[in-house]
Parts: structure tokens; C-alpha cells; sequence
């Protein structure tokens, strides 16, 4: 009777970084490629069954559903070790495998063109578990897939099951330079809509600070998807700890995501790992001493944080959870904790009662790390605003001269107008003015005095 | 002179037989009752004055003679029995020095005199345990008159068997404390020592023996009823099954503190104990293994060693020898039980198993248990299907998904609901442990007092009796220990756990309650396409659409009274959060780390059972459990949550365009019986709607919502400062651990930023209830 979570892979990036999620999963939990536990873990003291659950010969099957336009990445899957892992299926294709063209429009239309099967997938899903938590989804809003099906099913999702929860860990395009895809910003501007409306937590993870922290931390110069999408794995699978090793809190995904989020709109939550090593990426090996302090530190230096952001004086955290794996002394913790506090390492909004929360939990024991102690932090901070703003300028300096748009009319959602893409910008802008707002000690009664 | 001589042989030991000769060759009048020669007058003045002499001895041995054979009797037990066989012997040892024929009266006496000596110790010995035996019995009539309270069969029993011996004998160490006595006070005479060693070391054989089988096997033999320590049969152990199991051993074997001879009683605790243990070994179907039997063996060498040596050791009984043999008798059985509990018995995986379900280390089944029944539980508690409730709780304990290195003892584990009120039930607790510290009341009546200015804390730690209990309050779990490991986990011990988990699941209730909160506050769409952020002219993009413009003013309103909502429930969360963090992990784990390690140190059951005392003491003080003003402190701010919650529950429903009425219109595609239309979480409808018009909040009015908002509001933030406050007292003064929580509790300084006079942080900038 766990709180299932199901996982929903969308698009390319979506795939390939559940891929790597799932099979980090297997080795945390110590089920093989093919589904079947091995031998060592049959006494384990983890919950398997919010991410899995068992087929009639036992074997462990993901609670995941992979759903692509093109059959490139699934295929791939298939052609895995992996392949007999998950449920055939929850598998979907799109028949005629031509891909969205990284058109969010034609990635929409042609969900809503599968609508029926995706629902019939879903409900099957979530008929298997007992007592459904909520959804994840995985995917990039840089494209066409990942950010119009993706945008599809969180308002499927949204209007279907209004009571659970919607958590995605969303790859942000590299916003610091020009892409191979020119319309990133429409897409990601049209998909952020559905994020700040439809879902209840977004995981922003920005392939600019990826590549970075590779390039810095890992000294990988030129870092390919898998291994960027390692480090997505690694923040995933360590996000999930304290629901598949409990402990006395944070046992349930609302409870975690409660206290990060105080109202509601502002749900957009970075990440930050320390220490990665050569298990999470190859050539890291570069061992250094961990210390909870240490941990902690780096965990809230800026080069660490899994996205780009330009924060400004003002810029303030909401709420910060810091996950904390390995052996540590609570005393450690709190010596740490008030350490931060002295040397001002995180400043906090001042309209109400803000800390850094810290759950201990426990390593996988059958996963070998060089580092004694590994953190991830999941922090509300009031600068992705920054980061928001520049997808703003750029969709702006592409919308000012009406480039590209010619593919998006062809679709049935533009065939009347553009108004859409104004109404998602205007979305995106109220959702950067509240991150303002969330600075000033009048947040909560922000806009009474003004408006009367 | 051959008269006298037969007057001596007459009188010892047959009397019965030879009374006929006394009769014919002397004058003297035998009475059983005053022992009288009558002397011939005619008789040589100076023999007579030396048969004068001589004559209190055939009185003495006479009333010796007399001494024995009541003693010897069946009921006067083996002590007493040994002790009559002992004076037995010296007595023949007497008569022979006198059955040498044809000695002269002067030789008699010469012979005599030091017997007369002897005599005359053992007389005034009788005696003594005479006297002893009247006062004994005395009191023992009291006790017997208050008897134990044992099922009613059990004490008929007992006082038939007891109103037997009555008046006829007391314990063997009832003799042995006056031999021991005496022996101490004539330690002057070497003689008389000598003679009461003799005596003290032979009485004590049976004694000794029963003691070593009792605390070598955890056996009694005692015919005679007499040992210090006594089984009370009759006691069924399937009478106690359950949760009596410890109860049963304290009754089982009692120490009885009369019988116990004054040179065991400073280490009658260690003897009781020694072979209580010992039985429970055997109990528990386990062999007393091999290198026990050989402490049997040497305890008998020691015995004999003892004899020779006599003096020496008997100088003071108590002798190291002796205490020496004891205290390893102690050990060996301490440390046999604890093998015996910790191997076989896995006591360390049974309190684990305890820390897992009461102090809730991996909480994950609790979340689950509560999905499926706090439907139940939020009815009043004796509505509650308290079976259902059961069976849901082992439906959950059983699940084989569920972490199957962790759920051991399942089986132990029961749901029960608890007829009474948690917090005075703490109280009471709180306050007997004060009483028995020895405190002064005085704390009390302060309380008191103050409970009386302040109604609400009265009625916090009063609540009247008619007060329902809802389920969720009443919910506790019930764990059985089987029987040997019941020794460490006791009711009392139970007890504590009992009153912790209660504590505990009531703030993972009121947790899960916010993070609920929070869900459907979120998913309520009320705050979301809010437009009160965007910069002002985009929001007057419209302005000669006045009708617009006031839906959109009244739409702004809407969710500044959503976000303070949001923003109460933050800090709520956040406090509770905390609270269970520092529970969790800097209270449970820290302490348990401590509490495992000494447990492996820990050599007899006495000190494991001290350890797991002070470990649950001071678990349940850092837990803010031990403290009135902590508890108060901390139990306003639950009722504030809880009022909160069902304030938000009937807010958001009310306003939330998913409400039941709405349901089916919007979402009629979504076939009914699907069933995930709401979070595992969620109320169901119909019991929500009880429980929110149970609350009184039933649909409130706008104007009563902002009210009600704004009373949460003061009232959570000045609990919260007087508990940072607190905290910070106690931090100070006790541990230092609650200066931490505050200092976690309030991180960024919110709190003490807070200006005095909460009014102006609480206003509500533009009362939302005018325009309505």
C-alpha cells in the first residue's frame, strides 16, 4: 500500500533521462536489468513499490510510461539491456514516427490526435496502484515533443486527476547561447504556461549549468547527453530517497513538496548535488574530504546549482530542503546549519519563517560511493525569476519580428491567431513579477493597496 | 549419689521410658511445666548443696529434650530440624562423659560443670527463639491479614497452608538471624562461639542448600515453606498471557522479608533475583548448560571448606566466601538471561521493532495506515469499528511490499483506541513522577492557578470528560512482548512508549493534515491565475471594461485571502516540520545510538532495564513531553493547527470550483467508479462534510472566514513566540538541544523580528468583507 508515484517520459530528453533514472533505480534497489532481484537485496529495508511494482512472476516492473513521436529513443531503449524492464505496453509510439520537428504545435496536435491511448495508458496505470501520490514527468521544453506532448499531458492530467500531484523535472534549453533550434524560446514560452498552470512543482534543470557543472566539476569538456543526463538521473534518484528508504519524515512527495512551495504559483524549485563522483560520471575522480559542512556549503554555491541564474541583492530563498545521504551526525547538521547562518551563506525572504530543512537518509547499500556524505539541495529561490526573464527577452526578440511562426499557423491552435503565444508570455510575466514580489516583506498582502 | 545419677540418666533422651525410675529412687517431683527436685532432707548438707548445683542441668536438658521433639515435628522445617539433630548430638556427646560408671560426686560435677555451661547456652537459645518465634508470629498474623491480593482461589489456598504452620513455626531464617545473633553477641566466650558456630553452621546446611539450588537452578524445594523466597502457585501464566507477562513475574516469586536470615538481607535482592532469573531461563525450555553445574559443585566444596573453617567464615556469616558464592551465582545468572534474551529471544531486534512502531524511524506505514483509516478514525471514538481499524492497521503491517527487512514483529503489534484524553493522562504522569521525585506540589498549584486566569490552557489540559474523543486522538497501538523479553519491555515501559507514540502520531496527523492542506489549496486553482503580481499597467489594459475590472478586483481579493492562507499554512509546516525533524533525528536516533551501545554493555538485566528507564525518560523530556509549560506551549499550537486545517479544509471546498456539486458537470468524461478523482489523502465527501459541520466551521460566510483567518493568524504567531521563548528558557537552563530547535525553529529571525504588538503584522490591509 505505498503512495505510488507513476512516471511519464516524454519526448527524447524525457526518454533518455528516464532511461538513466530507471537504471540507477535498478541499482539502488538492487533489481537487474531484466526486472528480477538479485540475490543480495531480497532483505532490503527499501520501499520498492513506489516506483515499481511486481509482475506475476515477481519480477519488478517501473510504474513508467514512455511516450515519444519518433522511435529513434525508444528504440534504443529497446535495443538495451533494459528492454524487458518495462511494461510493453506502456510504451506508446506515434504511428506515423515523423516527430514534432521541435515544433511545441505540432507536438500538441498530434497529442491530442492520441489522446485516447495515452488516457487509456494513464487510467490503466493508475488502476494498478492502491493509493496514487502523483505524477513525474520527465522531459526538455526545449523541442517538440517533450514540450507539446508534455504540455498536452499536464492539462490531460490536470483536468483528469485534479487531486493528485504533478511533479516534472523539466530540462530548460541552454539559454547563454544560440541553439541548433531556433524556435527554442516559442517552445519553451508556450510550455512554461503549462508548467506555472497545470503542474504543482517543476524540477528546473537548465542544460547551460549542466553543461557547466560537467565542464567545472567533472572536468568533461565537451559533455555528451548521457552524461549530463547522469547528472539528471543522479538529482532524480536522490530527490526520491526519503520515499524509497524511510525514515521518521518526508515520507510521502506532498509532504516534501509542501514545504518547499508556500503559495502556490511559485513552484519552480532548482537543485544542486555535491559530491559526483566517477559512479555518477565517469572521470570525476577527484576525491575530496566530506563534511556535512562541507556539504552543505557547496550545496549553496552558486556553480553547484543546476541552473543559471543572475540573482540579484534582493534575491532571497522561499524554502530550501537538503537531503542529506550517508552517515551524519545530526549534531554535525545543526553545527552546520548554524554555521550558514552566521557566515550569511543563504539569505531568506522575510514574510515568514524560512530555514533550511535537512532530511537524513539512508545510501542505497548496494550502490559504493567514495564520499562519506552527499547532499542534494531543492531550493525555492526567488532569482530563477532572472532566469525566466531571459527566456522572456529572447522569445521577445524573436516574437518582435514575427520570425518563425509560419509553422506554428499551420497547426489547429495558432490557425485563428497568435494569442496563445500572448497569453503564455503574459503567464510567464505575472509568474516573474510574483518571484519579485516574493522579495519584499509585503508578499502576502502584495497588490491589496494598489488595486483599491 | 547413684540417685542423682539417675535423676541425669533419666531425663536424657528417653525419659518416656525411664520416668519409672526416677519416680522410685528420688524424691523430686517431675512437672512438665516447672521442673522441681525435691531433695531429701535427710541427705549430707554438702552433697546436697552440690546436687543443688547440679540439678538445673537435668532441667535444661529436659526442656532441650522437650525443644527437640517439638521441633523435630513434621511442620517446623528443615532448618529448625537440623537444628534439633545438632543439639541431638551435642546431647549424646554430654551423656557420654556421664555414663562412665563409678565415679565420685565431686568427679560428676567436675564433669558436669562444663556441660552446665553448654546447657545453660542452649536453654537461654531456645529461648530466644522462642521469644522470637512469638514476635515473629505476630506480625505475621498482620501480614496474612493484609495478604497479598491474589485471585481469590490462589489466597484461600495460601492461608489454609499458612494458618497450618501458624503458631507452630517460623522460617528457618527466622532461626538462623537469632543463632546469627547470638553467635555475634557471646563472640566474647570462646566457648559459646564455638558451640553457636557449630549450631549456626549446621542449621544452615538445608538452608544453604535450598539457596543453592535456587539460585544455582531457579528452583525451590522447600517441603516446609520456609526459604525467604516463595513461588505463589496457582498463578497461571496463561491467566496473565498478554500484556501481564511481567506482571506475572513480579507476583510469581516474592521476597519475603521475615524469613530472611539477617546475614543474607543485604543481598536478598540479588538472590531473589538470581534465581528468578534462572527459573525464567528453564522456562523458556533452555537447559541450564554444563558450566553451571560445576558452580553447584564448588558451592558444595565451599559448604565443607565452610565447616572447617568454621569460625572464620561464621564470624560474620555474611562472609566474603559466601557473598563471593552469591554474587557469582548473580552474574552467572544475569549473564545467562541476557544471552539467553539477546540470542535467542533477539531482544535488540524487538526494540528495534518498538523504536520502528512507537517512535515511528521509518514512519512510511503510518502514512500508509492513515489512507485507508482515518475515514474511521476521525469519527468519536467509540463510533470507531475499533476491529476495522485493527484490521486495516495489519493490512498495512503486512503488506509483503512493504520493506520486508524492517516490518519484523507485526504479529505483536495491535491497533487499540484509548478511552482517555491524552494530555491529562500526561499530566498525571508527569505529576506522580514528580511526587515520587519527592517534589514539593507546590509547582502544581501554580499550575493550577494558572490554568484558572487562562481559560483555553484549561481547557488544553482539562478537557471535560464529555468532550468526545475523535478516533484520531484515541488511536494508540497495543504491543504484546512474549514472554521472556517481557521482563525489559514491561507495562511500565510500554506505558512511556505508549504515551510518546500518541504525542507523535498526533503531529504527523496534523503534518500530513498541513501538507494536505497544501494540496488542495494548490490545486484549488483559486490562487493561480491571480493577476495581482502583474505590473499595473498590463492589469489595466481594459479599463473601460468596469464590469471586468470589479470581477477582477473581487478575483484579486480571493487570492490575497488565499495566499495569507498559504502563507499561515507555511509557518504551521514549517514549525511542525522542524518539530519532527528534531524529534526524529536529533532526539530518537541520537539517544537510541547511546541507548544500543550501553545495552551491549550491559551485563545484568537490572541495569538493562535502568538504561531503557532513562533512555525513554529522557526521549520523552527532549521530546517536550516532561515539561507542563512545554507541553502547554506545544499543545496550543496543535489545537491551532488543527483548527486551521479544518478552517482551510471547508475554505477551499467552499470556494474551489471542484466541489462535489460541480463535480460530475465538469468532469463527466471521468467514469465515477474510477476512483482517482481525489488523493489517497483526500476526505471522502461524505465524511468530510460531517467532519467539517462537526467542526462548527461549516460553510463559513466571507466575513466569518476573514475573522476566523485573522484570530489563526495572532494566535499561532504569539503561541510561537511564547514556545521560541520557552524553548530558549529551557535551553538555557536544561538542555541545550531545545536552544537548538528554537534556533532552528525560528532560522531567519522571523519570529523575533516580529513586532510586540502582533496586530499590525495580522491587519488585513483592506477587509476583503466590505465589498460583499
Amino acid at each position: 500500500m505505498p503512495r505510488e508515484i507513476i512516471t511519464l517520459q516524454a519526448g527524447q530528453c524525457g526518454n533518455q533521462i528516464g532511461q538513466e533514472f530507471w537504471s540507477l533505480l535498478c541499482a539502488e534497489h538492487g533489481i537487474s536489468p531484466d526486472g528480477t532481484l538479485e540475490d543480495f537485496a531480497t532483505e532490503g529495508t527499501d520501499r520498492k513499490d513506489v516506483f515499481f511494482y511486481q509482475a506475476d512472476d515477481e519480477h519488478y516492473i517501473p510504474r513508467a510510461l514512455l511516450m515519444d513521436l519518433e522511435p529513434r529513443v525508444i528504440n534504443n531503449i529497446l535495443a538495451s539491456p533494459y528492454a524487458n524492464l518495462y511494461n510493453p505496453e506502456n510504451i506508446l509510439q506515434s504511428k506515423d514516427g515523423g516527430g514534432a520537428g521541435n515544433n511545441w504545435a505540432a507536438g500538441y496536435a498530434q497529442a491530442e490526435k492520441i489522446h485516447e491511448e495515452i488516457i487509456e495508458m494513464i487510467d490503466r496505470e493508475a488502476d494498478g496502484s492502491d493509493s496514487l501520490e502523483g505524477f513525474m514527468m520527465m522531459h526538455s521544453i526545449a523541442g517538440g515533443t517533450g514540450s507539446g506532448l508534455g504540455s498536452s499531458l499536464l492539462e490531460t492530467l490536470n483536468d483528469r486527476y485534479p487531486k493528485k500531484l504533478i511533479q516534472t523535472y523539466s530540462v530548460f534549453p541552454n539559454s547563454q547561447e544560440t541553439s541548433d533550434v531556433v524556435v527554442q524560446p516559442y517552445n519553451s514560452m508556450l510550455s512554461l504556461k503549462r508548467l506555472t498552470l497545470n503542474a504543482d512543482s517543476v524540477v528546473v534543470l537548465d542544460n547551460a549549468a549542466l553543461n557547466r557543472i560537467a565542464a567545472d566539476t567533472l572536468h568533461i569538456q565537451n559533455p555528451n547527453f548521457a552524461q549530463t543526463n547522469q547528472l539528471v538521473s543522479t538529482v532524480m534518484s536522490a530527490s526520491t530517497t526519503t520515499l524509497r528508504y524511510p525514515g521518521y519524515m518526508n515520507n510521502d512527495l506532498v509532504g516534501i513538496v509542501a514545504s518547499l512551495i508556500p503559495t502556490p504559483r511559485c513552484h519552480y524549485l532548482m537543485t544542486s548535488y555535491t559530491p559526483f563522483t566517477g559512479e555518477q560520471v565517469d572521470k570525476a575522480k577527484s576525491v575530496r574530504k566530506t563534511t556535512v559542512l562541507d556539504v552543505m556549503r557547496r550545496l549553496l554555491q552558486p556553480k553547484n546549482k543546476m541552473v543559471s541564474t543572475n540573482p540579484s541583492k534582493k534575491s532571497c530563498y522561499i524554502s530550501i530542503l537538503n537531503i542529506i545521504q550517508g552517515d551524519c551526525d545530526p549534531t554535525d547538521v545543526h553545527k552546520s546549519l548554524m554555521r550558514v547562518r552566521e557566515r550569511r551563506l543563504a539569505q531568506f525572504i522575510p514574510w515568514g519563517p524560512a530555514s533550511i530543512q535537512v532530511a537524513l537518509s539512508k545510501k542505497s547499500p548496494y550502490v559504493q560511493t567514495a564520499h562519506r556524505v552527499s547532499g542534494l539541495m531543492l531550493a525555492n529561490h526567488t532569482s530563477i525569476g532572472s532566469f525566466f526573464k531571459r527566456t522572456c527577452d529572447q522569445y521577445d526578440r524573436l516574437r518582435k519580428r514575427n520570425a518563425f511562426l509560419e509553422q506554428y499557423r499551420r497547426e489547429p491552435m495558432f490557425a485563428d491567431g497568435l494569442d496563445e503565444f500572448d497569453d503564455s508570455r503574459e503567464v510567464v510575466q505575472e509568474l516573474i513579477s510574483e518571484y519579485e514580489a516574493c522579495e519584499s516583506p509585503d508578499y502576502i498582502n502584495w497588490g491589496s493597496n494598489g488595486q483599491s | 549419689m547413684n540417685d542423682l545419677l539417675y535423676v541425669l540418666m533419666g531425663i536424657d533422651g528417653n525419659y518416656i521410658t525411664r520416668a519409672c525410675y526416677s519416680h522410685d529412687n528420688t524424691a523430686s517431683e517431675l512437672d512438665l511445666d516447672s521442673i522441681k527436685y525435691d531433695l531429701d532432707p535427710t541427705m549430707d548438707p554438702s552433697i546436697a548443696e552440690l546436687v543443688g548445683r547440679i540439678l538445673p542441668l537435668p532441667k535444661y536438658l529436659q526442656l532441650i529434650e522437650e525443644f527437640i521433639e517439638t521441633h523435630s515435628k513434621f511442620k517446623y522445617g528443615r532448618a529448625q530440624h537440623a537444628l534439633a539433630a545438632t543439639m541431638r548430638d551435642l546431647m549424646k556427646l554430654e551423656t557420654q562423659a556421664m555414663s562412665a560408671p563409678h565415679f565420685g560426686l565431686q568427679k560428676l560435677w567436675f564433669y558436669l560443670h562444663p556441660s552446665l555451661n553448654t546447657m545453660a547456652a542452649l536453654y537461654s537459645l531456645i529461648d530466644a527463639v522462642n521469644t522470637a518465634e512469638r514476635k515473629a508470629e505476630s506480625t505475621h498474623a498482620i501480614a496474612e491479614s493484609m495478604g497479598p491480593e491474589f485471585p481469590a482461589g490462589t489466597h484461600q489456598e495460601q492461608a489454609a497452608s499458612i494458618s497450618q504452620s501458624r503458631g507452630f513455626t517460623r522460617g528457618g531464617g527466622l532461626v538462623l538471624s537469632v543463632l546469627c545473633e547470638r553467635l555475634l553477641s557471646f563472640s566474647g566466650d570462646p566457648v559459646l562461639k564455638a558451640l553457636y558456630a557449630q549450631l549456626l553452621s549446621s542449621s544452615a546446611v538445608p538452608y544453604n542448600a535450598m539457596l543453592s539450588t535456587w539460585i544455582h537452578s531457579g528452583e525451590i524445594f522447600d517441603p516446609y515453606d520456609e526459604f525467604m523466597v516463595v513461588e505463589t502457585r496457582g498463578l497461571n501464566k496463561d491467566q496473565f498471557a498478554g500484556a501481564y507477562n511481567d506482571v506475572y513475574w513480579e507476583h510469581r516469586y516474592t521476597l519475603r522479608r521475615e524469613y530472611v536470615p539477617s546475614f543474607l538481607a543485604i543481598l536478598q535482592d540479588k538472590v531473589l533475583l538470581a534465581g528468578k532469573y534462572l527459573n525464567v531461563v528453564r522456562e523458556c525450555g533452555v537447559q541450564i548448560p554444563e558450566p553451571h553445574i560445576r558452580y553447584v559443585d564448588y558451592r558444595v566444596n565451599n559448604q565443607t571448606l565452610q565447616q572447617a573453617a568454621m569460625s572464620d567464615v561464621l564470624v560474620a556469616m555474611g562472609g566474603e566466601r559466601f557473598v563471593e558464592d552469591i554474587e557469582t551465582a548473580y552474574g552467572y545468572a544475569n549473564r545467562t538471561l541476557l544471552a539467553l534474551l539477546f540470542k535467542d529471544y533477539h531482544l535488540m531486534e524487538r526494540l528495534r521493532s518498538l523504536k520502528h512502531y512507537f517512535l515511528l524511524d521509518q514512519s512510511d506505514f503510518l502514512v500508509h495506515f492513515l489512507d485507508v483509516a482515518h475515514e474511521h478514525l476521525l469519527k468519536p471514538a467509540r463510533d470507531v469499528g475499533v476491529e476495522q481499524v485493527k484490521s486495516l492497521l495489519e493490512l498495512i503491517l503486512r503488506d509483503p511490499a512493504a520493506s520486508p527487512g524492517t516490518n519484523t514483529y507485526k504479529e505483536d503489534i495491535e491497533a487499540e483506541l484509548s478511552s482517555k484524553h491524552f494530555v491529562p493522562y500526561l499530566m498525571r504522569t508527569l505529576q506522580r513522577r514528580r511526587e515520587l521525585g519527592g517534589q514539593p506540589p507546590g509547582q502544581n498549584v501554580n499550575d493550577v492557578e494558572f490554568s484558572d486566569q487562562d481559560s483555553s490552557s484549561n481547557q488544553i489540559l482539562n478537557p471535560s470528560p464529555e468532550t468526545t474523543l475523535d478516533g484520531i486522538e484515541a488511536f494508540q497501538l497495543r504491543y504484546t512482548a512474549p514472554f521472556p523479553t517481557s521482563l525489559i519491555i514491561n507495562q511500565k515501559v510500554l506505558m512511556k512508549y505508549q504515551l510518546t507514540f500518541r504525542h507523535l502520531f498526533q503531529c504527523k496527523y496534523i503534518e500530513r493534515q498541513l501538507a494536505d492542506a497544501w494540496r488542495d489549496q494548490a490545486k484549488s486553482g483559486l490562487y493561480n491565475r491571480s493577476r495581482r503580481f502583474l505590473p499595473k499597467k498590463t492589469s489595466h489594459l481594459f479599463p473601460e471594461q468596469s464590469k471586468n475590472d470589479e470581477h477582477a478586483a473581487q478575483e484579486e481579493k480571493e487570492s490575497i485571502f488565499m495566499s495569507r492562507i498559504c502563507a499561515l499554512r507555511t509557518k504551521m509546516l514549517h514549525f511542525m516540520q522542524q518539530y519532527m525533524y528534531h524529534v526524529g533525528y536529533e532526539v530518537v536516533e541520537q539517544l537510541w545510538e547511546k541507548f544500543e551501545e550501553e545495552l551491549l554493555k550491559a551485563d545484568t538485566i537490572e541495569h538493562v532495564i535502568q538504561i531503557h528507564y532513562e533512555f525513554q525518560d529522557r526521549c520523552m523530556k527532549e521530546c517536550m513531553l516532561s515539561n507542563v509549560d512545554m507541553v502547554k506551549a506545544f499543545r496550543k499550537l496543535m489545537l491551532t493547527c488543527t483548527d486551521f486545517c479544518r478552517f482551510s479544509n471547508s475554505y477551499t471546498r467552499f470556494k474551489s470550483p471542484y466541489t462535489s456539486a460541480n463535480d460530475n458537470t465538469t468532469r463527466g468524461s471521468v467514469p465515477a467508479s474510477l476512483g482517482h478523482s481525489s488523493h489517497p489523502s483526500a476526505l471522502p465527501e461524505q465524511v468530510s462534510d460531517e467532519y467539517i459541520a462537526a467542526s462548527g466551521g461549516a460553510i463559513l460566510t466571507t466575513e466569518q472566514a476573514a475573522r476566523k483567518l485573522k484570530d489563526l493568524e495572532t494566535s499561532f504567531l504569539r503561541q510561537m513566540r511564547v514556545l521560541i521563548d520557552i524553548l530558549k528558557y529551557y535551553g538555557a537552563t536544561e538542555a541545550a538541544l531545545f536552544a537548538s530547535l528554537a534556533a532552528r525553529l525560528d532560522y531567519n529571525h522571523f519570529y523575533a523580528r516580529l513586532p510586540p504588538d502582533l496586530s499590525i503584522v495580522v491587519r488585513a490591509p483592506v477587509d476583503p468583507t466590505a465589498q460583499y
